[in-house]
């Protein structure tokens, strides 16, 4: 735990992670076929952008961490190809795979464990485009670690001007992206971070910082490209806390236990040179356009990043680039901020705006393009309107296809001719069912896996592509494991629709929600294994550490696991909780409750949860009057006190309570009874 | 140190690791003597498509990097020149030293050249290569002072003399002819990268009355010039010159008040690539101040390089002598063989 400085002699290796399952990534209907580091930006791949950059600015190791799932193959051979190209003189690039990285946390954790990590290294995102000048941030990182030793990261954010920042939809640009920041103004020390959910134009500020510090240097919305100079104390850090999931929990435990832990974290707000995540589809667009715009110079569009020589034509006044293969004319029909890749054919009549066509694409007479990405081999026949989407490989447009913004064509998709494409959309060209398997019976009723033809009339009489819909979020909690490996997804936000729904679902909400699946998946093994109260404890204990959730949350989130635990043993084709599966469950977790239930509050909070478990399945009704019986007399966790209390009061006010209170009147009526004469119940429950 | 090699070589090009010309032109050189020192080549013409390989790589990634290509143009001539003494003045070619002026003219420049061939493998014509080529390393590393001594016969007492930006070269001419004679220097400033700023110090510190301006008032200013001396990246073959943004304004204002304008290079920045081929393009970044909100709309077009006319030029002082625009297609027959044109 202690930090340990050593001395090194032999000459320092600056090492860079890069990890490539990005918390957000682009929606199935992309990274289903390609990961996301992999998807081309102005015909060329991110990873390719972070990796050229790296380069530049002399970083000598570079770990790409990626996670087993189908395209670590594809990102090994992508690494291996860009390396080749550089003989022995250029960059390492190690590709590690883990088998269960869920979050940043989870790869520094395992980095530790390997050893890899030598000095201190770079931590970034695999999918940044930055031209800021690495050498002097990290020299400056350095400097303050030598001055002083608890310093243990430095954190680096851009200040850019909010103009542009609020141009781009608040979605975008939303709490994600940027943070709130207070510094010391004299030693760049990180005081307090916070990312900015709300729009008020108000920052609290605790007034303990202004005891410490005299002055203090506030950035209300800097830019966060999560780039970090870390230390070796880093990653040991993360392996000692395994609750830290990810760069904000360290952020925030590092600042909130200063004392406790001795460390410290500086910020270094750079000013000058470029970076920008494209970390979602709109992030997308518009690090495409800065590309494009060449702010990223001197890795722009012409050069290529992997061999360096000069593959595009580029026009300053129109300012597009082509291959000298492509059919493209110079100026071609008012077309601006436009990149064509080799071999495609562009009609002279065609407008390209902000679009990049990738390599043996044909665009016939009249398609207009705004904002359009779209990759190789793609046909789009006269008369299409694209906007702000996405078109992957191998698709067929036919004749007046329209393309609202938003969309998601998938790779070999075919639509058309005449039809329009609502918002958002997410198109792929064989049926979901297929490409997300799925072992949970449920799924079968689902709607969209049903359609096994094409509907024509959402892909046209020539077409052929199946809507992806957004997962449901409580189906997502069930299927997480299966879909994140699938798809190549980390544990960020789940929700399928990329464009919009991505920033849905709050932190809180999801690691709720993660916590909810963790305890149900220990319960319900712990039942099968019959195992002991103290280690059930330890496991939902460590959930709950690893997710930062309140004790009421954790009673709650039990007593609905224990009553969902049995049900799910006696599940037998018939979804109906039986009773005496209930009571089996309850016989075995008694302990485990009594554990968390100390104070009549308590007991109320169980009451309230068991009336909350009614509220969503209502099947268990008919056993409500037992278990609360059981739980009253047999396991003597509640009193029959505070039932009656919590009776009277109303519960907790659901609509599922006017049920339950008819069905466990009798109950109550003898709870009353019995409590008037306390001696007669004591022996009768015994 | 390490050996020189073609990868690293590039890689400190494109990172633009080089702090002058010179040094681009010096350490080419080196990589090209550790080629014909350790590759294993057998026969002349091995040795020359090694050489041109060099050209080919840094024309396709670095277009506007000419230096290192003019070098390899120049090692071209040499190897061939020395192929062809060795073999006793017989040679397949009518090279007897120094090509003819017509055979010059024939060459077409946008068809294929084949390199000539050099079959015969000779074995003393690796010693001999070196030994042309360490002489040439010597009047390289002396071209910069042969150049600077030609400043007191070029400069005269109480004249005025406006340059441009920041160049070595021109600040060692300058340096040179302040210790016996007594001038004003004007100095533009270039602008966006202002390297103008640090001639004017360094143009100062050495005692000379130094005065600077603003790229866009060099034409108010040049009433009053008697001379205009500057430097270059590139002399074309045309004559004229690719160099620092803002001189081509400067050169028509010299030229509408007809002040001298003197080029000082030395003759490795003779380049055969003609007129203004290849322009480098930068980025809006490098003329917007950092935290100027500007629309995404406006389209920002920054260019790299000037160009200047060759009847804008007066002359160009080099190492080897003063050198007229319209003479420089004829210095090139010399310096570069003319089948190695087409790259």
């Amino acid at each position: 735990m202690a930090p340990k400085v050593e001395v090194h002699e032999e000459p320092s290796v600056l090492q860079a992670v890069v990890l490539t399952e990005c918390d957000i990534d682009y929606g199935a209907a992309i990274t289903h076929y390609n990961p996301k580091v992999l998807v081309p930006l102005a015909n060329t791949p991110l990873l390719d952008y972070t990796l050229a950059w790296l380069e530049r600015c002399g970083v000598d190791e570079v770990i790409v961490y990626c996670r087993a799932n189908p395209h670590t193959d594809k990102i090994k051979q992508h690494c291996k190809r860009f390396t080749s190209r550089r003989e022995e003189c250029g960059i390492k690039v190690m590709v590690v795979v883990s088998e269960d990285c869920l979050n940043l946390g989870d790869a520094m954790r395992d980095l530790y464990s390997k050893s890899l990590l030598k000095d201190d290294f770079i931590l970034l995102q695999g999918d940044l485009v930055a031209t800021l000048n690495l050498q002097d941030i990290v020299a400056k990182h350095k400097e303050n670690r030598l001055s002083d030793k608890s310093m243990i990261m430095t954190c680096v954010y851009v200040n850019k001007p909010l103009e542009t920042t609020a141009v781009e939809g608040e979605e975008g640009r939303g709490k994600e992206v940027t943070a709130t920041l207070v510094t010391a103004a004299d030693t760049g020390k990180l005081l307090l971070h916070r990312r900015s959910r709300n729009k008020s134009s108000k920052i609290s500020i605790p007034t303990e910082l202004f005891q410490a510090s005299s002055d203090l240097l506030t950035y209300p919305a800097a830019y966060d490209p999560s780039l970090a100079i870390c230390s070796e104390v880093v990653p040991s850090l993360f392996s000692d806390n395994f609750d830290y999931g990810s760069r904000d929990s360290l952020l925030r435990g590092v600042i909130e236990q200063e004392e406790l832990l001795g460390y410290s974290i500086r910020c270094q707000v750079v000013q000058e040179g470029y970076a920008c995540r494209a970390s979602t589809l709109q992030q997308y667009q518009r690090v495409s356009g800065e590309v494009m715009r060449r702010e990223a110079y001197p890795m722009v569009c012409e050069s290529s990043l992997t061999s360096h020589r000069i593959r595009y034509t580029y026009d300053p006044f129109t300012t597009t680039y082509w291959e000298p293969s492509a059919k493209f004319t110079k100026g071609n029909g008012g077309a601006s901020e436009a990149v064509v890749g080799a071999g495609t054919e562009v009609d002279a009549g065609a407008i390209l705006t902000a679009s990049v066509v990738g390599d043996h694409c044909t665009l016939a007479d009249g398609v207009i393009a705004n904002a359009a990405f779209i990759m190789n081999n793609v046909q789009i026949k006269s008369g299409c309107e694209l906007s702000h989407c996405y078109i992957g490989d191998d698709v067929v447009l036919e004749k007046g296809v329209v393309v609202s913004s938003g969309c998601v064509v998938g790779p070999g998709v075919r639509l058309g001719p005449d039809v329009t494409i609502p918002p958002g959309t997410q198109l792929v060209a064989q049926p979901p069912h297929h490409h997300a398997p799925s072992t949970h019976p449920h799924d079968d009723f689902d709607e969209t896996a049903r359609v096994k033809e094409a509907d024509p009339s959402i892909c046209g009489s020539k077409g052929k592509a199946f809507i992806l819909l957004p997962e449901e979020s409580d189906q997502d909690d069930d299927d997480e494991e299966e879909e994140s490996s699938d798809d190549g997804r980390s544990s960020g936000p789940d929700e399928g629709d990329s464009e919009d729904a991505l920033m849905m679902m709050s932190d809180d909400e999801h690691s709720e929600n993660e916590f909810r699946r963790e305890v149900q998946e220990s319960l319900t093994n712990g039942m099968r294994k019959k195992s002991a109260a103290e280690n059930m404890v330890l496991e939902i204990n460590a959930s709950r550490h690893a997710y930062n959730v309140s004790m009421e949350d954790v009673l709650t989130t039990v007593t609905q696991g224990i009553l969902r635990a049995g049900q799910t043993q006696k599940q037998d084709g018939s979804t109906e909780p039986t009773w005496p599966g209930i009571n089996t469950a309850l016989k075995c977790f008694a302990d485990v409750l009594r554990n968390y239930v100390r104070k009549g509050r308590d007991q109320l909070l169980v009451l309230n949860a068991i009336e909350k478990l009614m509220v969503d399945s209502p099947e268990y009704l008919p056993a409500t009057q037992k278990i609360l019986f059981n739980l009253n007399q047999t396991f003597e966790i509640l009193e029959g006190e505070v039932i009656i209390h919590w009776y009277k009061k109303g519960g907790a006010g659901t609509t599922a309570f006017t049920t339950i209170k008819t069905s466990i009147a009798q109950f109550i009526e003898w709870l009353e009874k019995d409590s008037e004469d306390d001696d007669d119940s004591d022996d009768e429950s015994s | 140190m390490a050996p020189p090699s073609k990868q690293d070589f590039i890689n400190k090009l494109r990172l633009e690791k080089f702090e002058s010309e010179q040094s681009k032109a010096e350490e080419s050189l080196a990589l090209l003597e550790h080629i014909v020192a350790n590759a294993s080549w057998q026969t002349g013409s091995e040795l020359l498509t090694l050489l041109r390989n060099v050209d080919i790589e840094v024309s396709a990634k670095l277009p506007w990097e000419t230096t290192p290509r003019n070098m390899v143009q120049r090692a071209l001539k040499i190897v061939v020149d020395e192929y062809s003494s060795c073999r006793g003045g017989v040679s397949d070619m009518n090279t007897s030293g120094h090509p003819s002026f017509p055979q010059v003219t024939m060459v077409d420049p946008t068809g294929g050249v084949e390199l000539p061939k050099c079959d015969q493998a000779l074995p003393d014509l690796r010693d001999r290569v070196l030994e042309a080529l360490a002489e040439y390393r010597a009047e390289l590393e002396q071209s910069d002072e042969l150049i600077a001594v030609q400043g007191e016969s070029k400069i005269h007492n109480d004249e005025v003399i406006l340059t441009f930006d920041w160049c070595g070269l021109v600040l060692a001419f300058l340096t040179r002819a302040a210790k016996r004679r007594h001038f004003h220097v004007i100095v533009a400033e270039g602008a966006p990268t202002y390297q103008g700023h640090r001639m004017a110090a360094s143009l100062s510190r050495v005692g000379i009355q130094t005065t600077l301006i603003q790229d866009c008032a060099v034409f108010p200013m040049m009433s009053r010039v008697n001379k205009v001396i500057i430097g270059t990246h590139t002399v074309l073959s045309n004559g004229g010159i690719k160099t620092d943004l803002g001189a081509a304004a400067l050169a028509s204002a010299a030229k509408f008040y007809s002040v001298p304008l003197y080029v000082c290079t030395p003759t490795y920045k003779f380049s055969r690539i003609s007129g203004e081929e290849v322009n480098h393009c930068g980025s809006g970044s490098a003329i917007i101040p950092t935290n100027t909100p500007l629309p995404s709309s406006v389209n920002v077009a920054v260019s790299r390089f000037d160009y200047v006319p060759p009847e804008n030029v007066t002359s160009f002082i080099t190492n080897n002598r003063g050198i007229a625009p319209s003479y420089v297609y004829r210095h090139l027959t010399e310096l570069y063989d003319p089948a190695a044109y087409h790259v």
